[in-house]
């Protein structure tokens, strides 16, 4: 069993990374102490398997570092793509006039436009979610219960 | 600077016809988690499931993934912490079953819901994002 060889600093930065609130270069100084085998512990080796696993789709809600220089050409080309954007929008809109019901699913690769088909997954889904927020449910009315219990009983 | 403004007015209006953009959670709505054995990916677009109105009802579905858990759950939080409002659960230090409402976009409510199923025995993760003019209550009563 591996002992834990981790310095405060970087278990503080694996807590922030999994509560999702790691800045861009608080992610890289952790990528950068876990690159070093000498750090073990479970929540490193967690840490480096979501990291690894996520590395090919880099986070695109992180904006990248934009350069300051903007050459005169780019100005045209943004120009150009505005205008595209707003006649693309407009006939976006013009064509979602009246929307239709549209139904896709992709299982294990493939796709179906099957209304059933599309149906049975969502009710599926939703089914398991529904027992899940009943259980929430349960359990708040059970602990509201009990501290009523409490207060009931000190009020005698 | 008239053009400035004008290619500023422009892209925000070509932006905006997105809402599920600028999430961390579209990272997992992606062909490369889509196409995952045991994956399955639903789209309902101006869908009206049991009378209540949504445009978008996008959910990805992993079976047999338990891997995937402290991923999406790491982005479904970062997105939570914009949350109107939330009803979250917690089993053995992780992310159960959350329910999030997101401020509204365009007129449009906004709900992401999840839920780790391999933290209770089950073998499903889901991650499921509504956007309509279904209220708390109406998503809500969809579950039942």
């Amino acid at each position: 069993m591996n002992q834990e060889n981790m310095t405060p600093e970087i278990r503080k930065l694996i807590q922030l990374y999994f509560e999702g609130l790691t800045s861009v270069e608080e992610e890289r100084r952790l990528r950068e102490a876990l690159a070093d085998p000498s750090v073990r512990g479970a929540k490193a080796d967690e840490a480096r398997a979501v990291m690894s696993f996520a590395a090919v789709s880099p986070d695109q809600s992180e904006s990248p570092t934009v350069s300051r220089r903007h050459p005169r050409h780019l100005s045209a080309l943004l120009s150009a793509a505005a205008s595209v954007a707003v006649v693309g929008l407009l006939c976006w809109n013009f064509f979602l006039r009246e929307p239709q019901t549209q139904y896709m699913a992709y299982i294990d690769g493939r796709s179906t436009e099957d209304p059933e088909q599309v149906m049975k997954l969502i009710n599926d889904d939703l089914s398991l979610l529904g027992e899940a927020s009943e259980d929430v449910a349960d359990e708040i009315d059970d602990n509201l219960s009990a501290f009523s219990s409490v207060i009931n009983n000190s009020e005698l | 600077m008239r053009r400035a403004i004008f290619i500023l007015i422009a892209l925000m209006t070509a932006a905006a016809a997105s809402a599920q953009t600028g999430l961390g959670i579209e990272q997992i709505f992606s062909e490369r988690y889509r196409d995952m054995k045991g994956a399955s990916e639903t789209i309902l677009n101006h869908g009206n499931l049991n009378r209540v109105s949504l445009n978008l009802y996008h959910s990805i579905t992993f079976t047999d993934h338990p891997e995937l858990g402290a991923v999406i759950e790491r982005l479904v939080a970062r997105d939570g912490k914009r949350a109107v409002s939330k009803e979250v659960r917690y089993k053995a230090g992780h992310l159960y079953y959350g329910f999030y409402r997101l401020p509204s976009f365009n007129g449009n409510n906004r709900y992401i819901l999840y839920l780790n199923g391999t933290l209770s025995g089950d073998n499903k993760i889901i991650l499921l994002y509504l956007e309509g003019k279904a209220s708390e209550n109406d998503v809500k009563k969809l579950l039942k």
